[in-house]
């Protein structure tokens, strides 16, 4: 199969560093204290948050305990996936979420409370882990929860000796090397960097980091807007504008 | 959990007629449908009745008939809780809840050996008697429960279900004579006829009142309802007896008769919105 032709055009008529469509919708559930969508490409997924509250769970003394769990749908895939116990990949995924997130909330703000984060993959078509962190980040900010900075998220790959931009399930699937990465842009941080599925010369692995950071870059451009858009029109509804 | 001061406050308002947001007692909330908003799934719709909020997605997909139904097709539902809606709906708790309403869906929308009853005729859906056949998945997401969750759950599937088209399917003779085989033609489909599936309206009693849609408040004040499934003639195609009281035959016929009159028009007002979006 071809992932990039000679043209320099991927399967979905991409160029190889460009992001597909990024959508980000805030207060999208009416029941959580915090919730987003957030769509890239074909990939939604739902984010809630709720908390910082009281529990019966284990809370600690200085600083807030921070829950996550992620959710599929059945329809979400090309196949329907079948009901059963949650894979380990989704634990996996939940534990890097969790760890990435907490990480940029000031915990110690919000001492003896838990704060619970809920995610439903609707679709999955390629950069499940970046679209959950993207959404994630929008609710927590609905939420009004202490946040150290933003954080954006995007996967790289490498493919046919060509490092390609948010990867969608196709290319996901051609056996290359992933770069998931999370990155923080006013403190200019790298929060979660993985590398799934083959290796790599470090040559061409400073490439594909430098790469995910721009792409990185982008993404939180796109989320600052979405939350001053939605920001001004919480200030219009109340009149303060 | 409700408190007797609400409990109290609910019922006498609902004894004279009112309602907590302003409504009469036949009246629905402010209904929002969109539809097609999973593109990967073949059919799918969200629905904000008030504050509960469903989206059903629907996966057609080739799957072995029943043993004792071997030249009719299936059809599967499934609910799930989704924890964004509430930490409540996490593990089994969920899980729970999630079967029942399914199993209420099952019992209302498919019903009888052929499925015609319900609303779908699932000899259509047959490939290879006894060997394949077309299975409808119905799979809904709770993400917010305020009351009503059955009503939400089958206007949305009307609207999924809408969008459904069967691939045409090309019957030929394999090479060993005993198993044939056959070419699924995506090209050419045709609509999944699904206009007489019923959609259920849960009608429920508070004091000497019967209400429809209840918020979750309204529904802890009530001591039984019926999940009442009406197809667009106006016709029962099912009936679930939800809560322990026991009810009078009476009140049974009453609360069905107001099913009958309220489900069609609720049912012509999806499908006039269903047309406009998908087009004939």
């Amino acid at each position: 199969m071809e992932y990039v032709t000679p043209e320099g055009l991927r399967t979905d008529g991409r160029r190889p560093r460009e992001l597909r469509k990024l959508g980000c919708q805030l207060g999208t559930l009416e029941s959580a204290d915090g919730s987003a969508t957030c769509e890239m490409g074909f990939t939604k997924v739902l984010a809630a948050v709720f908390g910082p509250r009281d529990t019966a769970g284990k809370l600690h003394p200085d600083r807030a305990v921070v829950r996550c769990q992620v959710a599929t749908a059945p329809f979400s895939a090309g196949e329907r996936r079948r009901r059963g116990k949650r894979g380990p990949l989704a634990t996996e995924q939940a534990a890097t979420i969790r760890e990435t997130l907490a990480e940029n909330i000031h915990l110690e703000l919000l001492p003896r409370t838990q704060i619970d984060l809920y995610f439903h993959v609707l679709q999955a078509d390629g950069g499940i882990l970046s679209t959950c962190l993207n959404a994630g980040m929008l609710a927590l900010a609905d939420a009004g929860i202490p946040l150290k900075d933003l954080v954006g998220s995007c996967t790289v790959g490498y493919l046919e000796s060509t490092p390609l931009l948010d990867l969608n399930y196709i290319e996901e699937s051609g056996g290359g090397p992933l770069l998931p990465m999370a990155y923080q842009p006013n403190m200019d941080k790298i929060l979660m960097l993985q590398m799934d599925k083959g290796k790599l010369p470090v040559e061409t692995f400073e490439v594909l980091a430098t790469l995910a950071t721009e792409g990185c870059r982008a993404v939180t451009g796109q989320i600052r807007q979405s939350l001053m858009n939605h920001t001004k029109q919480l200030a219009v509804a109340r009149g303060s504008v | 959990m409700i408190s007797a001061g609400e409990r109290a406050y609910i019922t006498q308002c609902v004894e004279g007629g009112l309602r907590g947001d302003g409504r009469g007692c036949l009246d629905h909330r402010v209904t929002r449908l969109d539809v097609g908003t999973i593109p990967q799934a073949n059919g799918s719709a969200r629905v904000q009745l008030g504050g509960t909020d469903v989206m059903v997605g629907v996966k057609v997909e080739i799957g072995a008939p029943l043993a004792f139904r071997p030249d009719s097709g299936r059809v599967e539902f499934n609910v799930d809780f989704s924890p964004c809606g509430s930490p409540d709906f996490e593990g089994k708790e969920g899980e729970v809840l999630g079967a029942d309403l399914a199993n209420a869906l099952a019992r209302s929308v498919v019903v009888g050996p052929d499925g015609k009853a319900g609303g779908l005729d699932l000899a259509t859906l047959s490939i290879l008697p006894g060997n394949s056949c077309w299975v409808i998945f119905v799979d809904a997401l709770i993400l917010n429960n305020d009351g009503s969750l059955l009503d939400a759950v089958t206007m949305a599937m009307r609207g999924a279900l809408a969008e459904i088209r069967i691939p045409h399917v090309e019957i030929t003779k394999g090479d060993s004579a005993e198993v044939p085989e056959f070419e699924i033609d995506n090209e050419k489909s045709s609509k999944l006829d699904a206009g007489a599936v019923p959609i259920i309206v849960t009608v429920a009693k508070i004091g000497r009142r019967y209400l429809v849609d209840l918020t979750s408040e309204e529904e802890l004040c009530s001591d039984f309802s019926l999940h009442i499934a009406v197809n667009a003639e106006g016709r029962v195609c099912g009936v679930t007896k939800k809560g322990s009281t026991p009810v009078h035959a009476s009140v049974m016929q009453e609360m069905l008769e107001l099913a009958q009159r309220i489900g069609p028009k609720v049912i012509e007002s999806l499908d006039a919105y269903i047309v406009d979006v998908l087009g004939e």
